[in-house]
């Protein structure tokens, strides 16, 4: 072999390594910037969650203490698992490998709240038992003030959610499958498979395709971004993106425009944001014909683009504490708001975690703030409202 | 002229047919002989090897019983002489003739071939059972059955997910480490479960597992007409594996017999009625078992949802469940029984009709895992592409894992 030819053969050699390294790198690289839905399906050892026949070493597994097994084969139902020690302060229990939200606890709440504030485990501010938050009868506490879900204008079908049987999942619930009329079942039924499939981060799935698995915090049928610690770290760019529309939902109540909540017996918002979803009990709040479509409102509208003009468009950086929707599903959270851009995953939407915590806050009515320390002209006034009333 | 070979022909003709006569005879003989399940199970071989006349040879007792006792790597029983000659003129006691102090679990004498379900140092094949050495050596009560005889009493009082209809009045249905005895009658340890021994019969009966006929006997002993399997059809129904699973195949194997009668009730005649494995285990553990009795009790709840591993259903296709194919992939670390009513009649089970049951998970013996599990519980991962990835619970929950 010559001399030059030795040189071309190494020159070869270093320019396949270097394709090689290049070629990784891009796949590194891709892996971050096209990085989608991540699963995240339960993990741990099955003794984590799971007892096969309650019994061990001739003490039952459950961990109530219970006699009485749970439907399959868990160790605690919704509030067994995810409120553990309502007078504990950890939010986030780990048992071996499996990661458990708690969202009832005595200490930082997570995104949704903490009903801590309706068992009394955790003093409020304003709000008492019954208007801190979502009175489901999993906690024992019954909601005195209402019967019926607030914005609803009757009882739908089968009754509809009330105060006796508000659940956490389930066909009178919030999470899972809600099955029109569909008996008696626990609210595990109509989570059934969702823990072992479940995926997180961006989840983006059409109305036609999207199961409860993939659906934000299990909602179903709703897209957002879930943040991966449930925000128990929260920052302007740490936080769950949600996702919103330029309208709220068109519900007819009057004929009952069943293809908008719940076609094939199962409710969900048809337009799959946040809003929707609280539309479908609370219709008369986030609804064109509850809210109107345009100024003047007659309910604080949701679903509405947060306006690129006056106050409004000094909402420039996330606010966790009034956090707002996107009209496109962003794949990691950004601390830009941008009412200029609204139909981009920076824009700004108003919807109803914007002003309210899910599960329950210290607050009356679920508020993220105290409604009371609202005063107008006060330039000492806490945030809240005025994150986007900027200047009022 | 015309040779005639008409006679040649014909003989040669009616030889070659002999022979192929008796040619495929012998493979159909050497087929069915072939089969692991076909086997008779009775005892075969030389009285001596199991038994002794005047507990007395060569001037010495022949009986042993006690700790230690088993066949040692000489084919003889060895350990401490028994006080009194034994019942039925036995060489040893149930633990005794299924012990070894070796470390193999079939024992052949003559031609006698002689199961080991307990060796006094670590097994290296366990049979289809399990083995007591764990329970035995180990001081770790939930790694097998504690059995009179081989281990001490359990740290529990009661068998877990007793059966709140039995006699509260006795062991029966609570330990099996008691002895033998008035209150259980003198069915402690081993016979607990083998209640009746049919060493002399092939009569079906699998393992010698039957109970004590549908109601209890009322006397300070068992009678014999008990041990009627026509008047007292409460026993398993299976095919045994004739090495008791010490050699594996796919049609080496045992068979069990399940059901997937969702009618099966809490009378007291589950196992007269299905005569599966799963009802002979609910008959100490049947709050783990059958349907909602009393409030907590049995595999479902109020609303029909699993609350406990369920057994003697159809083992589903769909789904998850679709991946293990236990008539085509048989595991023996997951085995299945079947939903069928004669194993002789229906030699060949097929997929729809596996039946998860009870030994689907556990050994009834013993194994070295706590629960008498087949497979290390802390190893089933939910997520994990590990090496446990695909076994032990994931060969049915194919999608819990990470692969």
């Amino acid at each position: 072999m010559t001399c030059s030819k030795k040189k071309m053969k190494k020159y070869a050699e270093i320019k396949n390594s270097s394709y090689a390294i290049i070629a990784f790198f891009i796949i590194l690289i891709s892996g971050f910037i096209f990085s989608g839905p991540v699963d995240a399906k339960v993990t741990g050892v099955c003794v984590n969650c799971h007892t096969m026949h309650n019994s061990q070493d001739g003490t039952v597994m459950t961990f109530d203490s219970s006699d009485t097994p749970n439907d399959f084969l868990v160790r605690g139902d919704c509030v067994g698992c995810h409120g553990q020690n309502p007078t504990g302060t950890v939010n986030i229990i780990t048992i071996g490998g499996s990661v458990i939200p708690q969202v009832m606890h005595n200490t930082t709440d997570l995104a949704g709240g903490n009903f801590s504030y309706i068992t009394g485990d955790k003093a409020t501010v304003t709000a008492d038992q019954y208007t801190a938050g979502h009175n489901v009868v999993d906690l024992g506490v019954l909601d005195v003030n209402l019967v019926r879900p607030p914005g609803l204008p009757a009882f739908p079908h089968d009754g509809g959610p009330k105060n006796d049987s508000l659940t956490c999942a389930g066909n009178h619930g919030c999470h899972g499958e809600r099955y029109y009329n569909a008996g008696a079942n626990s609210s595990l039924f109509y989570l059934k498979g969702s823990h072992h499939n479940n995926v997180n981060g961006q989840l983006n799935d059409d109305i036609s395709t999207i199961q409860v698995h993939n659906s934000y915090r299990f909602l179903w049928g709703v897209k957002g971004l879930e943040d991966s610690d449930w925000q128990n770290t929260v920052a302007s760019n740490d936080h769950n993106e949600y996702f919103g529309q330029d309208a709220p939902m068109s519900i007819d109540w009057s004929s009952c425009d069943s293809a908008k909540c719940h076609p094939s017996t199962k409710a969900r918002p048809s337009n799959q944001t946040m809003s929707g979803f609280c539309g479908t009990c609370h219709p008369d709040f986030h609804s064109q014909q509850g809210t109107g479509t345009g100024s003047p409102f007659i309910r604080h509208p949701n679903d509405v683009l947060l306006p690129d003009r006056d106050e409004y468009s000094a909402y420039t950086t996330y606010e966790p504490e009034a956090p707002v929707a996107r009209y496109v599903v962003p794949a990691t959270a950004s601390a830009v708001v941008d009412t200029a851009q609204p139909f981009t995953a920076q824009g700004g939407i108003v919807m109803c975690l914007s002003c309210h915590r899910a599960h329950a806050s210290p607050y009356e009515d679920m508020l993220r703030w105290n409604y009371s320390d609202m005063q107008t002209g006060n330039p000492l006034s806490a945030k809240g409202c005025f994150t986007c009333h900027t200047q009022k | 002229m015309k040779n005639d070979y008409s006679g040649f022909v014909s003989n040669y003709v009616w030889c070659n047919m002999f022979i192929v006569f008796i040619s495929s005879f012998s493979i159909v003989v050497l087929l069915l002989s072939q089969d692991a399940r076909r086997a008779d199970a009775k005892v075969s071989g030389q009285c001596g090897h199991c038994h002794t006349m005047h507990n007395s040879q060569d001037g010495t007792s022949v009986a042993r019983e006690g700790a230690g006792t088993g066949w040692d790597g000489t084919g003889r029983i060895t350990g401490p002489k028994a006080l009194n000659p034994l019942d039925k003129l036995l060489v040893s006691n149930c633990v005794g003739c299924h012990s070894s102090t070796t470390s193999d679990t079939t024992i052949t004498v003559g031609n006698t071939r002689v199961p080991v379900v307990f060796n006094t140092v670590e097994p290296l094949k366990p049979l289809a059972g399990g083995n007591f050495f764990w329970i035995a050596n180990e001081s770790d009560n939930s790694k097998g059955h504690n059995v009179y005889g081989i281990s001490g009493s359990d740290t529990l009082v009661e068998a877990p997910g007793k059966n709140p209809a039995a006699c509260s009045d006795n062991t029966c249905h609570m330990t099996l480490a008691a002895a033998p005895q008035f209150g259980n009658y003198d069915r402690g340890g081993c016979q607990g479960c083998h209640v009746f021994t049919y060493h002399h019969e092939d009569n079906g009966v699998y393992r010698f597992l039957k109970g004590h006929g549908s109601s209890p006997p009322f006397s300070p002993t068992l009678p014999d007409t008990r041990k009627n399997i026509v008047s007292y059809p409460d026993y398993v129904k299976g095919w045994e594996d004739n090495d008791w699973e010490y050699t594996t195949s796919q049609t080496d194997h045992n068979y069990y017999k399940g059901t997937n009668d969702t009618s099966y009730t809490s009378s007291g005649t589950s196992l007269q009625t299905y005569q599966t494995i799963t009802a002979f285990c609910s008959g100490c553990h049947s709050i783990f078992h059958g349907p909602f009795r009393n409030s907590g009790d049995g595999m479902f709840g109020a609303t029909g949802m699993w609350t406990r591993h369920p057994t003697d259903i159809l083992f589903p296709d769909t789904d998850e469940y679709s991946t293990y194919d236990p008539d085509t992939n048989y595991s023996f670390e997951t085995p299945v029984a079947w939903n069928i009513t004669d194993f002789s009649s229906q030699p060949n089970p097929t997929r729809d009709q596996a039946v998860v049951m009870c030994l689907s998970c556990h050994r009834p013996h013993g194994s070295n895992q706590p629960d008498m599990l087949r497979w290390t519980y802390s190893d089933m991962e939910s997520g994990t592409s590990g090496l446990a990835a695909g076994t032990g619970c994931f060969r049915c929950h194919s999608e819990k894992d990470g692969i």
